[in-house]
């Protein structure tokens, strides 16, 4: 499942959010159950244009790459 | 029996391969001890009546199948169950949540510049449930011996619905949580007054039901 359906759906127990300076978030969800672990960036979180974009660049991620 | 006979009182019994039995009683007084031993059952009971009295259950099978209780009364007495299985899906909710299923901790952080308010968390409560925060805190990580504050606002109205404050962070435990519905955000953001900018943390901690 993509990281933002994840969060989205709530399904993990733990979150950690580093807000940036040009507004986007770095978000870590765990699940203990199964122990998955989600690592991405977000901008514009919960606004009509969210979108992940990469990690390290805050660039959009290029399609198929997800 | 369409027609009443209250001397009814022989035992029904019934012998054989393949037996197949509605049964339907109306009467103002039931009792009807009923054992079943067999290789297959498949067993539908409806029970319709003012008062109920007592109602024992004993399965042992290797297999059980789905089992649906669907109680409605205006008191209930004890509601007993005992079920020993090598595996079963069924978790009363007290159980979940210290299998920590519904458990759900939020943290953030955020360089907040000094005499404004940094979001440091902000999630939108999933449909069809309710977080429940039990508990918050904040801190600064410089150590500034700044005086900061943690806020937490309702994302319609922008209203602050819970605030706390101290010296360089403070957490606190509620006595009554803090409910909020499907829909709606948990936003919390930090307002410092160090001096200079400084990142600020924020938790909150409950469960998601």
């Amino acid at each position: 499942m993509k990281p933002l359906k994840v969060l989205h759906k709530g399904d993990f127990n733990d979150m950690e959010q580093h807000w940036l300076n040009d507004g986007s978030v770095i978000i870590h969800l765990h699940k203990r159950r199964g122990k998955k672990h989600y690592h991405f960036r977000v901008k514009n979180l919960y606004q009509p244009n969210e979108e992940e974009v990469d990690i390290d660049t805050g660039k959009p991620i290029a399609k198929g790459s997800l | 029996m369409t027609v009443d006979y209250p001397d009814w009182t022989r035992l029904i019994q019934l012998i054989g391969a393949d037996i197949m039995m509605p049964i339907d009683v109306q009467a103002a007084y039931i009792m009807m001890p009923i054992d079943i031993q067999a290789q297959y059952v498949n067993l539908e009971v409806d029970i319709v009546a003012q008062t109920v009295g007592n109602i024992g259950i004993d399965i042992k099978a290797a297999t059980i199948g789905n089992i649906g209780i669907d109680i409605k009364a205006n008191t209930l007495g004890n509601l007993t169950i005992d079920i020993e299985a090598q595996s079963i899906g069924i978790y009363l909710k007290a159980d979940w949540e210290v299998l920590q299923g519904t458990d759900k901790n939020l943290s953030g952080y955020a360089e907040c510049p000094d005499g404004s308010a940094t979001f440091v968390i902000d999630y939108t409560v999933v449909a069809d449930t309710a977080f429940i925060i039990c508990q918050w805190g904040f801190n600064l990580a410089a150590d500034c011996g700044g005086q900061a504050s943690l806020w937490f606002r309702h994302n319609a109205t922008d209203a602050r619905l819970a605030m706390t404050g101290g010296r360089m962070g403070n957490s606190q435990s509620f006595s009554k949580p803090i409910a909020v519905v499907a829909g709606d955000h948990i936003k919390l953001s930090v307002f410092q007054v160090s001096g200079a900018a400084v990142y600020g943390y924020g938790c909150v901690g409950g469960y998601e039901i």
